[in-house]
């Protein structure tokens, strides 16, 4: 009798466990709140995820495992800056031509280095300038680089393709195929569309403005801007643009247009929003902006992508620039609120 | 008698029924190898959760001591919610004793978890959390019962269940220098705190209307624990030897940490052979009664006159809790018993037992993302029981073990908005448990029979 109760002691203490912590927050949807990337995880100083610095100009976004922006070629006798420019403001004179650059992504962190040109201007509808590219991938691997060329007054979007993100970018055709367009974004229309395809979004005039494609080559501009609802934030909104859109399928199966965008405050912020929709058309818009960032000015040219592999599965990230009031400018990465251990991959 | 009508006008007297660690982990090996579907003839301490009538069936005096274990393995999109285990000893006693042809009974028992007696916290709104799992089964369970067997075909049995509500006051006053906080702020916390006690009441009653028929009625009263945090602050803010203002700060937050739902179960037990058993319960969960686990808070927070250099919020999160809109379930179970062996010095029964339980909870289409599914949960069991132990002990020896699986069904919560913080959440799990026993039964000398 006393084995037994000495056993039943024994296997009683074997099964003492550990006070575990209670179980951490879940956030999914990509409606924040986002937080900045940090320098361990971008593996660049204060948490940039290109040090491109002041070469960089507009829009930074991530496709497969390549970053690609539109850099300066930097100029051997820059003029002096333009002082009746706002302090923010770039100053064109100072820049050289503008082409889209790509990096690699620095294994195991967020961040990227080794750049490399993909695409300069060497079309008459050009110009000088390349700017905002916008990579998508198709299906079967291809990889479509949209980008914005022609004068800053007569801006047209042009398209290239390559066989990955990471292969060599051939331009197709010599014209452009869609006038007037600011900050492109293209993306699969969702499965709740009315006609499946492809939707552009990009500025216009502080709206944001629809086009659509059967192909994604060709588009189709809608007649009106897209209706967008008010969100609550205060001060009141003034203009939108600088679209950036993600397609994402929740884990109930559900797919979901979200385009994040700038949002201009009557006091002079800008923030990033976010609007989503099942159908492309009817959009919906949480209460607050999804990123507003302390002692930035100018958050701006929001630019998704849902990691879909390793420990960071599910997870938004929002690439993004970041001119402060000291003139630098930051490619910023943000992502949705939760603790680096979960993101950063296992070494 | 009178020990009797004690208790019941104690029952009357009592705050509030459902223990709940007890309905996630079962009590005693042999009912929750039996899926709980023993509430016609349960007579073991286990009697106190299942039935108190039936502490009174028996006329030896049982002692028990045992271990269990729940490892809940449950996920929110695919990713693991990172559930405590649980794990604890159990001990048990039934202490009968035969006056005037008639049987009374007393019983006792306790759920005593290794890491700590009760774990508690609110719930926050949109932050999805399982809600029948996150703390409800880290708690103490303790149970008593009585019982009386008047008659050899009846049995009846009431017992009492105790948990414990809190509520915590943080006192500071004093006086906060601005100009130097650190050394010439005088400020003095004071902390009270006061762990009460509710009980709560199960009863029941066992008939015998044919020799291998008996069928039983439980009721479980209703438990309701609210824990109670009060903050209140009262500084004088100085700037070296000139008043400044008046801060005053008050946080009152009640929330409801425990509860579980009045119970009703009606239970058969039939023996169509003399060595098999077939029991079939279903219990009516009365679960539509369960208020909101989200804090009811009030904030107040002023400065008294303003200062120019501070500014403080109109608002600083005083809210409301959110119904729950959960509905009333009937929860079937079935356990099969087959004596495998039985000689003089050893008899070995083998135990299957099945429970199926809807949840109550809605899909969370709203803001709120308390998770629940349906469940289907199987357990096994072996009882093996020494009966020629004498003169060591006149009685027998009985070790009792179990496993027991629960399979949680994937379920799809969909938002009605798309910008949901949250979003659409599809869970799924399954919680493993198992647990022994060992129990002593000492049979009453000849001469008291």
């Amino acid at each position: 009798m006393k084995r037994v109760l000495w056993l039943v002691a024994l296997a009683a203490c074997a099964t003492l466990g550990d006070e575990t912590a209670f179980p951490g927050e879940l956030s999914t949807t990509g409606v924040g709140p986002f937080r900045s990337a940090d320098e361990a995880e971008t593996g660049q100083p204060a948490g940039r995820v290109l040090d491109a610095g002041d070469d960089a100009v507009g829009r930074v976004m991530v496709a497969g495992e390549f970053l690609f922006a539109a850099v300066a070629t930097p100029l051997d006798d820059p003029p002096a800056r333009d002082m009746a420019l706002e302090p923010s403001a770039l100053d064109p004179a100072q820049l050289g031509p503008l082409r889209i650059e790509r990096a690699a992504r620095t294994a195991p962190t967020f961040g990227f280095a080794g750049r490399e040109v993909v695409l300069e201007a060497d079309r008459a509808w050009e110009g000088e300038d390349l700017r905002d590219p916008w990579v998508m991938v198709l299906p079967d691997g291809r990889a479509r680089l949209y980008y914005v060329g022609g004068p800053g007054d007569a801006p047209a979007l042009g398209v290239a393709e390559a066989a990955g993100p990471g292969g060599a970018f051939t331009k197709l055709g010599d014209a452009p195929i869609l006038m007037d367009v600011r900050s492109p974004t293209v993306v699969r229309a969702p499965a709740g569309a009315a006609e499946p395809g492809f939707r552009c979004y990009f500025e216009r005039d502080g709206t944001i403005v629809e086009a659509r494609s059967s192909d994604g080559l060709s588009f189709e501009e809608s007649p009106a801007p897209l209706a967008l609802p008010p969100d609550g934030a205060e001060p009141a909104e003034e203009a939108v643009g600088q679209p950036g859109a993600l397609l994402a399928t929740t884990p109930a199966g559900r797919e979901v247009l979200r385009l994040y965008f700038q949002s201009r405050r009557a006091d002079g912020l800008r923030v990033l929003a976010l609007a989503a929709s099942l159908d492309g058309e009817v959009f919906e818009r949480p209460e607050l902006p999804v990123l507003e960032l302390p002692r930035a000015d100018v958050v701006a040219h929001p630019a998704p992508v849902l990691d879909d592999a390793g420990p960071a599965a599910g997870i938004t990230r929002l690439h993004h620039t970041v001119r402060r009031r000291e003139g630098d400018l930051e490619l910023r990465e943000a992502r949705l609120a939760t603790t680096p251990e979960r993101l950063l991959p296992a070494e | 008698m009178r020990a009797l009508l004690a208790a019941l006008l104690m029952l009357v007297s009592a705050s509030s029924a459902r223990a709940s660690p007890p309905d996630l982990l079962g009590v005693g090996p042999r009912s929750t190898s039996l899926g709980g579907a023993v509430g016609a003839d349960v007579e073991d301490a286990s009697a106190t959760y299942y039935n108190p009538a039936g502490l009174a069936r028996g006329e030896a005096l049982r002692l028990s001591v045992g271990i269990f274990h729940l490892a809940p393995e449950l996920e929110i999109n695919g990713q693991s919610s990172n559930l405590e285990r649980l794990g604890g000893l159990s001990l048990g006693l039934v202490a009968p004793k035969r006056f005037r042809g008639v049987n009374f009974a007393f019983g006792l028992s306790v759920q005593l978890p290794h890491q700590r007696l009760a774990r508690t916290r609110s719930a926050i709104t949109d932050r999805p959390r399982w809600e029948l799992y996150d703390t409800r089964p880290h708690r103490i369970f303790l149970a008593t019962g009585a019982a009386i067997r008047p008659v050899p075909w009846l049995t009846l049995g009431a017992g009492l269940a105790f948990q414990a509500p809190s509520t915590l006051v943080l006192d500071l006053r004093g006086m906060l220098d601005l100009g130097e906080p650190n050394m010439a702020s005088r400020l003095e916390t004071q902390f009270a705190g006061s762990i009460g006690a509710t009980r709560y009441p199960h009863a029941g009653v066992q008939v015998r209307p044919l020799d291998e028929l008996e069928l039983g009625l439980t009721y479980r009263g209703q438990v309701r624990l609210d824990g109670r945090v009060v903050v209140q602050a009262d500084a004088d803010v100085t700037l070296g030897m000139v008043d400044l203002a008046q801060l005053a700060l008050f946080l009152d937050s009640e929330t409801n940490t425990l509860f579980g739902p009045q119970q009703l179960n009606l239970g058969a037990a039939w023996r169509p052979l003399p060595w098999l058993r077939v029991g079939v319960d279903l219990t009516w969960v009365d679960w539509s009664r369960h208020p909101s686990p989200v804090a009811a808070e009030e904030i107040v927070l002023t400065l008294d006159p303003e200062l120019p250099i501070v500014e403080l919020p109109d608002e600083i999160g005083a809210r409301d809790p959110t119904p729950l809109g959960l509905h009333d379930t009937f929860v079937p179970r079935v356990g099969l018993e087959a004596r495998a062996v039985d000689t003089r010095a050893l008899e070995l029964d083998v135990r299957l037992g099945y429970v199926y339980e809807n949840s109550p909870y809605p899909a969370q289409t709203g803001n709120a993302s308390f998770l629940d599914a349906d469940e289907h949960t199987l357990t096994l069991g072996l009882g093996l029981r020494l009966t020629d132990l004498e003169p060591v002990v006149r009685g027998h020896v009985a070790i009792d073990a179990y496993l027991l699986y629960s399979e949680l069904r994937q379920r799809t919560h969909v938002r009605e908005s798309l910008v949901d913080d949250v979003g659409d959440l599809v869970t799924d799990g399954r919680t493993w448990g198992a647990g022994i026993q060992l129990s002593v039964a000492f049979d009453p000398p000849e001469e008291s029979e």
